[in-house]
């Protein structure tokens, strides 16, 4: 049977199913902010309870598994979250007494079999407080699940293997990572400064032949984080012969951070270099690693077409060579047509703002 | 007379506020909390405090602000003040000591040797 509907007819039922979906929009709105009151207070209400109950289990020698079994199973998921800010800001006794609640209890089993399921959802939230409380147990798991098909997935195992500081699967981690368009640098930097500085040893044996300019770059940065010295001269190296800027300037970073005083001659030519970010940066690594030879390279840079450069020149001279700023305020102040010496007095008048 | 040392901390992160107070009043401290920086050297004005504990990365003002508030207040300048900050942040240890704390936790801390260092900066004052 076909209904004839004609063009009133036809708007009314698009009017009545607008209004049928908003109303379902509604409905659905108003119930999710009903269930996440309800979770907030059941989770305050846990709190309440259990706050001093964990607070006297660190001062005393309750065994663990005394105090979870108090605990409903389906409450372990706010006795974790509640546990998470512990977790991250205490160490010593304190880690280790709060990181047995949950591997030495059956919170253990019951995050690991969460982790063994098909949703990415409890997969992340297990693998995020297994590597939390540095849970050996799910070594294995974590290590197959690198090889998942699903982004967040690879993410939390791998953040999770690396506050294990599972240093064999460190290169697979680089290698999936590629899997996935928009892991980036940020993300993989964020997961390998978890591991502990035992990395750099590792790193640095593979940077001796890596090509990829991007593991280069985070190879060089995490030795930055780590203040890992041995790897000077292999840096310099690649500071020198490098296409990419990111490596170069990593590497300037890298070298300021541990003064390594043998990169003041690739400085040297670097201040010259096209890309107006690099010459920034060697500027502002002279002030640590330069010395009066630079004087009057530094000088030429206040003619530089980019700001930030002639910011950074005027800074390192300030900094590098004693009673140059009497010097450069005769030049900014003696110049008044002139454009460097202008760009000089806004940087001099920033400066006395910024003190 | 009333022999309690009292200290003013201001952490932004309430549980470990919590288990900071419940450590310290343990050791027989009375302990005022400002989970923000706002208020904090009123507070201190107010309060004289014998110690305070600053958190550096706060919301609304940063521990550092505070530090420099207190520090330039005669009145309360020779009180105590000990910073507390995350790992990544350590740049600013520098800058906090050069504008007159006293001592700097770095998180993660061990509660223990918390308490232990705030004895040991009131004990030898």
């Amino acid at each position: 049977m076909f209904i004839h509907l004609d063009i009133f007819g036809f708007l009314a039922l698009t009017i009545f199913s607008l209004l049928t979906l908003v109303y379902l929009l509604v409905v659905q709105v108003v119930l999710l902010r009903l269930l996440h009151g309800y979770r907030a207070k059941q989770k305050q209400k846990f709190i309440a309870v259990w706050e001093e109950r964990v607070f006297n289990y660190l001062e005393n020698n309750e065994k663990p598994e005394l105090l979870i079994k108090k605990i409903q199973r389906r409450k372990y998921r706010y006795l974790l979250h509640y546990l998470r800010e512990f977790l991250l800001m205490l160490k010593g006794d304190d880690f280790d007494r709060l990181s047995a609640l949950i591997n030495q209890t059956k919170i253990q089993p019951f995050l690991i079999s969460r982790l063994k399921s098909g949703s990415p959802r409890k997969i992340n939230e297990a693998a995020y407080f297994l590597g939390l409380a540095k849970s050996g147990a799910a070594r294995n798991i974590l290590r197959k699940k690198l090889r998942s098909q699903n982004a967040s997935v690879f993410l939390s195992s791998a953040l999770a293997l690396a506050r294990l500081n599972d240093i064999e699967v460190v290169f697979e981690i680089f290698r999936n990572a590629y899997r996935f368009k928009f892991v980036s640098k940020d993300s993989l930097l964020v997961i390998m400064s978890e591991f502990s500085s035992d990395i750099c040893e590792v790193l640095l044996q593979n940077l001796k032949k890596e090509k990829n300019a991007l593991i280069q770059s985070i190879t060089i940065t995490l030795f930055r984080h780590f203040k890992y010295y041995p790897a000077g001269e292999i840096v310099l190296k690649i500071a020198v012969y490098s296409q990419n800027k990111e490596v170069t300037i990593e590497s300037i970073k890298y070298f300021t951070s541990i003064e390594f005083l043998k990169a003041a001659n690739a400085l040297r030519a670097l201040i010259n270099s096209p890309k107006a970010e690099i010459r920034a940066e060697v500027l502002k690594a002279l002030a640590v690693l330069g010395d009066s030879s630079f004087e009057q390279r530094i000088w030429d840079r206040m003619y530089d077409s980019e700001y930030e450069v002639q910011y950074n020149a005027v800074t390192t001279l300030m900094i590098l060579i004693p009673g140059s700023e009497e010097k450069i305020s005769q030049f900014a102040y003696g110049n008044l047509k002139d454009r460097a010496a202008a760009i000089v007095r806004m940087v001099l008048s920033e400066r006395s703002i910024k003190s | 007379m009333n022999n309690q040392k009292t200290i003013i901390f201001a952490e932004d992160t309430m549980h470990i506020a919590q288990l900071l107070k419940f450590k310290l009043e343990k050791e027989g401290f009375t302990l005022i909390h400002f989970a923000t920086g706002e208020g904090v050297t009123e507070g201190v004005i107010n309060f004289k405090p014998d110690l305070v504990l600053l958190d550096i990365m706060m919301p609304v003002k940063d521990g550092l602000t505070v530090l420099k508030e207190i520090k330039s207040n005669p009145s309360i300048a020779n009180i105590p003040v000990v910073l507390l900050t995350a790992n990544a942040h350590e740049e600013y240890v520098v800058k906090g000591l050069q504008l007159g704390a006293i001592d700097y936790i770095l998180k993660p801390f061990a509660s223990a040797e918390l308490v232990l260092r705030i004895k040991n900066i009131l004990k030898m004052r």
